[in-house]
């Protein structure tokens, strides 16, 4: 009998052991990236908010976006009577024998790579208008905030003229989304216009003259 | 007066003996034909330390006492327990077990016995592995039961089989976890088939619900060899040597037919054909490519125990050349095995199992119209020759672009992945009292692999004028992979019967799993050496050229997976069965909102036949219902719920400044869930005439809710940069349903054993959500049909095939000029004679987009199977047929798009003015109706019915061979393979995914879509087992 209450003495022990040991694991269950810096780090000093809005920009120079072109002139020249699309046959290309014959839709792979390409642009542009909007006093020049931030509404600005100009209506987002907010709704072309005029009245009252930067620092539309 | 003598004698003896020792000595016997049982295990009854096992002819001695239990065993015969009287000797027969009830199951952090189980779980032993030769571990589960579909999607030696239990449940991961000694491990590929015991396949939720988030997919419990307590030892060799050919090869069109058709297309001939008349048959290059490959496998093993220890220890050896490229798709594997256990004191065990092994797998491309030989051979015209009059390769003058000479390709490809994988186990048991057992198990799996990939540069046309057959720049790269896989997993179990009546065994449990990977890559262009011998990284200076002549890449990834569980069993009488189980588990792969969820599942079973007696025939009817949560992560990445900066660049200003931004290349989801399938099941097991004839019937619904995806088509998100993977989100659900049925037949005439099983399963998948998504997910792309060719839809199957429907040939110009839509206008005024009619499915009067619908599903009605075994006096024949029936293949294996490509004979009944009665269109170089997008006319008849083994062996008598100590002499032969019946015309109709590896998204609405796959062997060969 003894030697049975030792054996439950030291089963307790052990099931002690157990759960203690394990409660520490919890701790384990708190992963981050090891390798690069976390969005959450990000945004503390004025270099951060400087390469947020050159990621803003880098989406202008987009025309091949998940391993499919999508250049300007096949939505424009393509699709009128500035250039036939030309190959082997109208099975070279089909995707784009559906544009020039007016029957790209919305799983067209050049559209959907154009709209991933201009709304990557938009987000980036969201991303400075609200975090580096965000930073304080002691982390930025106030005066390189305002402007990092107009040039932001003026990208966006750019991004939804392209989108509208080539679309009509498109999903207005004018913010980060959450994943539950993906899903946007289409706004009409006039919602896109009228937010366009004001993301660029916003950087107009904001920005400098093009004197008022150096050589080095002109940022050019391409 | 001797017989009296003796009586009284015995008289005393029997009144001295109580309590008294004395030498037992037996003979133990087969029930039915009293051969003797060699090895069978004696143990006096709850002591480990006292026992014995039979010799040669199955006889005994042991001391023991009067009204002591001595316990008897061996492995497929019923235990049987005996109080010793004082009959001295004795004889014992064993009765066979009896399978259903006796057999032992080893279920998630347990055992049952088959009559306990309430859930759906089939087994398969290693008697039922050996009747056939498999080269993999999966090939050993194919057909064996019923629930599980296994695809061997491609026939390229080392390849992984995809594995689907109860269907497809979710669109990224749907494998299911493997579990094996108690490590869970990732794949199965270093695993030998002959090291196995015995592998459970957990089906139902209630069965699975243990493992929580990972077992949403099921389980499969894989326990391999190990000696038995006290038994003797044993030394088997197992080896086979084969030869591989292709099974069939397509019908193409000659050399003379393609010159024919394709001057018919284009009359003005650009590409200078020559006259027909003035070719042949030319090269039939399916022929040049496939060769007949050798396979060999050889495998000693070591099994044995005393009354404290087991042991068994093995080692492998197997190697397969591919029928495509011989040694350039072969695989070779290198496998040692040591597991052991030790009873140390009454109440302490530990446990030992270490594994290690080494493969190395050359691949060629496969499955994929812009790389793979296979699909090359398909398409290359046949009138170019494989080697020029000078004996170098030659290149098609004709099929330019992405098809080339597959046999140049193949000799130029060089692709070696080599991996060392080590897996450790410690346990320990821990007896505390009666009813009471700890157990701890700790593991390591620990993998180091590389990838080496070498390409040279060659020019084929030296003139410069092709360019097809041509690259300039040489290339090597080099991944070094590590990944570790810990988990400690301990156990508190308890077992008691009270009052004889109620037998309760409950279980608590913790487990901890750490994973991580991480890897290396240096991939260098342009070296000075082009040879592969030659072509490692140190060749060049790593800093020597530009920049456009090397990549680098790094990662590391860490998960953890901490979890706590409970089960309670419950049983009256052995009667009624009750099981509930709980598990919590929080994964490091959620934020830390939804870092826990909870896994409850309650299992229910009822022995008729206990209470009462329905048939005399019926001895065996047990009902079952079970229902159960499962998680699933695996399809997820390491850290979805946050976000890493990335560095992007950008040139600024006139004098082009190169700045560098940085920005999060997918956005977080702080919101991140766990994936839910929730499954019921109902069924019953039966077994009539003593078990000869029993049956397995489940019928189930699983449901998967909260899919995890990578959502990529959500543009406005701002995700989905180049070569980065969309966030994952919680969207959809999914419903798999479905009947499955075993059956079994064993009986003997005379010496003729029969063993008969046979096993069908029907499961109808549906999407059922999409969430807020109202574009379908489409996948599936080829270049042939210029687009996707699957979707995933709601209310549709997964993967489902999306096209247009075809409505015959127009058989001349006033059927184009007849098919008019309301309005009176031609619904395909680009129509000629002898183009396709489309149907105008929405009735909008134009053929559009909006007239593709579901053309097929490339997933089968019913999965079915046979495996029947026949011995007689030593010679033994087991036959195994496998198929599915209604599922459809995409025949997507010809570049239609390239308009000279080499096309299938069908196409020479084309549609001319001379045969206006057909269903193949035109030849047009134009080809303005665009016959060749993708319609039901790529669409075949998946159903096949496979003849995957058939074995003849024959076992030398026992009484020969023992004189030579050989325990048992088996020699095989064996095809596989050897029969295959189906109406797809393609090279081989057992397709699964684009590529079993890869468990993206698109790699899995992907499915049943042959690019030009890597067809399956069929191998005949002969094989000796020899057990001392």
């Amino acid at each position: 009998m003894k030697q049975l209450s030792q054996h439950i003495l030291k089963s307790f022990t052990l099931l002690a052991i157990l759960v203690i040991g394990f409660t520490g694991c919890e701790q384990e269950l708190n992963k981050l990236p090891i390798l690069g810096e976390l969005e959450s780090n990000f945004y503390q000093n004025e270099e951060d908010a400087i390469a947020a809005i050159t990621a803003a920009y880098d989406p202008l120079q987009y025309n091949y976006t998940n391993s499919v072109y999508h250049f300007r002139w096949f939505f424009g020249d393509f699709a009128s009577d500035d250039a036939i699309k030309g190959g082997s046959s109208v099975a070279d290309q089909p995707q784009l024998e559906a544009l020039s014959v007016f029957q790209g839709t919305a799983n067209n792979i050049h559209t959907n790579a154009d709209w991933t390409a201009k709304y990557i642009g938009i987000y980036r542009a969201n991303l400075v208008i609200e975090n580096v909007g965000g930073m304080t006093d002691d982390q930025i020049d106030p005066d390189l905030k305002s402007q990092l931030i107009a040039e932001a509404y003026f990208l966006r600005a750019h991004y939804y003229f392209e989108l509208v100009t080539t679309y009509g209506g498109v999903p207005k987002v004018d913010k980060l989304l959450l994943p539950s907010e993906y899903n946007t709704a289409r706004s009409s072309a006039d919602e896109i216009w009228s937010l366009i005029e004001s993301d660029l009245t916003e950087a107009a009252l904001q920005l400098p003259a093009k004197s008022g930067y150096n050589s080095s620092q002109q940022k050019e539309l391409h | 007066m001797h017989k009296y003598l003796y009586c009284v004698l015995l008289l005393l003896a029997s009144a001295g003996l109580a309590g008294q020792t004395f030498q037992l000595e037996g003979t133990i016997l087969d029930a039915k034909d009293k051969t003797p049982i060699i090895g069978a295990n004696i143990l006096v009854d709850n002591t480990a330390s006292r026992g014995t096992v039979t010799d040669l002819d199955g006889k005994f001695t042991l001391e023991v006492s009067v009204n002591e239990t001595i316990i008897l065993s061996y492995t497929g015969y019923r235990e049987k327990k005996i109080t010793i009287t004082d009959t001295n000797p004795i004889d014992i027969l064993l009765e066979t077990e009896d399978k259903i009830l006796d057999e032992f199951v080893v279920v998630g952090y347990g055992t049952q016995k088959r009559s306990e189980i309430n859930g759906a779980v089939s087994v398969v032993l290693a008697e039922d592995i050996s009747k056939t030769a498999n080269l993999r571990l999966e090939q050993a589960l194919q057909g064996r039961t019923s629930g599980v579909q296994i695809t061997q999607s491609s026939g390229s030696p080392g390849n992984a089989l995809s594995v689907r239990i109860r269907g497809t449940g979710t669109p990224l991961n749907s494998d299911p976890l493997y579990i094996v000694d108690g490590v869970w491990v990732d794949g199965v590929d270093f695993l030998n088939p002959s090291d196995i015991e015995s592998m459970s396949v957990l089906k139902d939720a209630a069965s699975v619900a243990i493992y929580g988030t990972s077992g949403a997919n099921g389980v499969v419990i894989i326990t391999t060899k190990e000696g038995k307590k006290g038994s003797k030892g044993t030394i088997t060799y197992d080896g086979y040597r084969g030869q591989q050919e292709v099974a069939r090869t397509v019908d193409l069109l000659n050399a003379q037919e393609y010159a024919t058709l394709i001057l018919e297309a284009n009359e003005s001939n650009p590409l200078n054909i020559p006259d027909p008349a003035s070719l042949g048959e030319g090269t039939n290059w399916q022929n040049e490519i496939f060769q007949t490959a050798p396979i060999e496998s050889h495998q000693l093993s070591f099994l044995g125990g005393s009354d404290k220890t087991t042991y068994g220890v093995t080692g492998g050896y197997f190697k397969q050349d591919g029928i495509v490229g011989g040694e350039k798709s072969a695989f070779e594997r290198y496998s040692a095995r040591f597991k052991g256990s030790n009873q140390v004191k009454d109440w302490f065990k530990i446990v030992t199992n270490v594994n290690y092994t080494r493969f190395k797998r050359n691949a060629l491309p496969e499955n994929n119209e812009f790389s793979s030989p296979v699909a090359f051979a398909l398409n290359i015209d046949p009138i170019t020759s494989v080697y020029k009059d000078d004996g170098s390769f030659n290149f098609s003058p004709y099929v330019v672009g992405d098809v080339k000479n597959p046999v140049n390709r193949i000799d130029k490809t060089y692709s070696t992945f080599t991996s060392d994988r080590l897996i450790g186990l410690i346990g320990q048991e821990l007896k505390i009292g009666q009813a009471l057992t700890f157990k701890t198990n700790a593991s390591m799996d620990i993998t180091f692999a590389e990838n080496f990939g070498f390409g040279p540069s060659y020019n084929l046309d030296s003139t410069g004028t092709f360019v097809h057959e041509r690259v300039d720049q040489n290339s090597v790269s080099k991944e070094k992979l590590k990944w570790t896989n810990f988990l400690v997993e301990n156990l508190l179990e308890y077992n008691k019967t009270f009052a004889e009546t109620h037998t309760v065994s409950a279980l608590v449990g913790t487990s901890f799993r750490e994973r991580n990977s991480e890897g290396l890559y240096v991939g260098l262009a342009d070296l000075p050496v082009n040879t592969p011998e030659d072509a490692f990284i140190a060749a060049q200076n790593i800093n020597d050229g530009n920049m456009d002549n090397r990549s680098i890449g790094e990662w590391i990834s860490e998960s953890a997976l901490l979890s706590y569980f409970t089960r309670v069993n419950y049983n009256y009488k052995d009667k009624y069965f009750l099981t509930a189980s709980m598990r919590r588990d929080g994964s490091s792969r959620f934020g830390a909102e939804n870092k826990f969820a909870n896994f409850p599942a309650v299992s229910a079973g009822w022995l008729i036949t206990k209470d009462y007696n329905i048939l005399k025939s019926l001895n065996f009817l047990k009902l079952k219902a079970s229902w159960g949560k499962n998680g699933n992560e695996a399809s997820l990445s390491d850290y979805g719920f946050t976000t890493i900066i990335d560095p992007v660049r950008y040139v600024f200003g006139s004098d082009q400044t190169l700045a560098v931004g940085s920005a999060p290349t997918v956005p977080a989801n702080p919101e991140l869930k766990w994936e839910v399938s929730t499954q019921t099941d109902f069924g019953f097991d039966a077994g009539l005439f003593n078990d000869r004839l029993t049956l397995t019937v489940d019928y189930f619904i699983k449901k998967t809710d909260d899919i995890l995806i990578p959502a990529s088509i959500l543009a406005t998100a701002g995700s989905g940069i180049n070569g980065s993977s969309p966030p994952f989100q919680n969207i959809g659900s999914m419903e798999n349903k479905g009947w499955e049925f075993a059956v079994g037949y064993r009986n003997n005439f005379g010496q003729l054993n029969i063993d008969i099983s046979a096993n069908a399963t029907f499961i109808k998948n549906t999407v059922t959500g999409l969430g807020d998504f109202t574009t379908p997910f489409s996948s599936g792309y080829n270049q042939g049909l210029g687009g996707n060719t699957t979707r995933m839809e709601e209310g549709m199957p997964l993967g489902f095939f999306y096209g247009y429907v075809t409505d015959g040939v127009f058989e001349n110009r006033f059927e184009v000029k007849e098919y008019l839509n309301s309005a009176g206008e031609e619904i395909q005024p680009k129509a000629e004679a002898g183009d396709f009619k489309f149907v105008d499915i929405n009735g909008d009067g134009i053929i559009s987009d909006l007239d593709q619908t579901m053309v097929g599903n490339p997933y089968p009605d019913a999965v079915i199977a046979l495996t029947a075994s026949l011995d007689y006096k030593g010679f033994d024949l087991n036959i195994f047929l496998q198929g599915t029936v209604g599922n459809d293949i995409v025949n997507a294996t010809t570049r239609y798009d390239l308009l000279v490509s080499n096309l299938p004979s069908a196409r020479f009944n084309r549609w001319t003015p001379d045969n206006i009665d057909t269903d193949q269109p035109a030849m047009s170089i134009t080809d303005l109706n665009q016959n060749f997008r993708f319609s039901d006319y790529f669409v075949e008849d998946g159903s096949y019915l496979r003849l995957k083994t058939v074995q003849l062996g024959y076992t030398l008598p026992k009484s020969f061979t023992r004189k030579f100590l050989v325990e048992k002499f088996r020699v095989y032969i064996s095809a596989q393979n050897l029969l295959t019946f189906t109406n797809y015309t393609g090279l081989d109709p057992e397709i699964g995914k684009a590529n079993p590896y890869d468990n993206s998204i698109s790699s899995n609405l992907n499915y049943g879509v042959d690019r030009g796959l890597y067809p399956q062997a069929k191998i005949f060969m002969g094989g000796i087992n020899i057990q001392f």
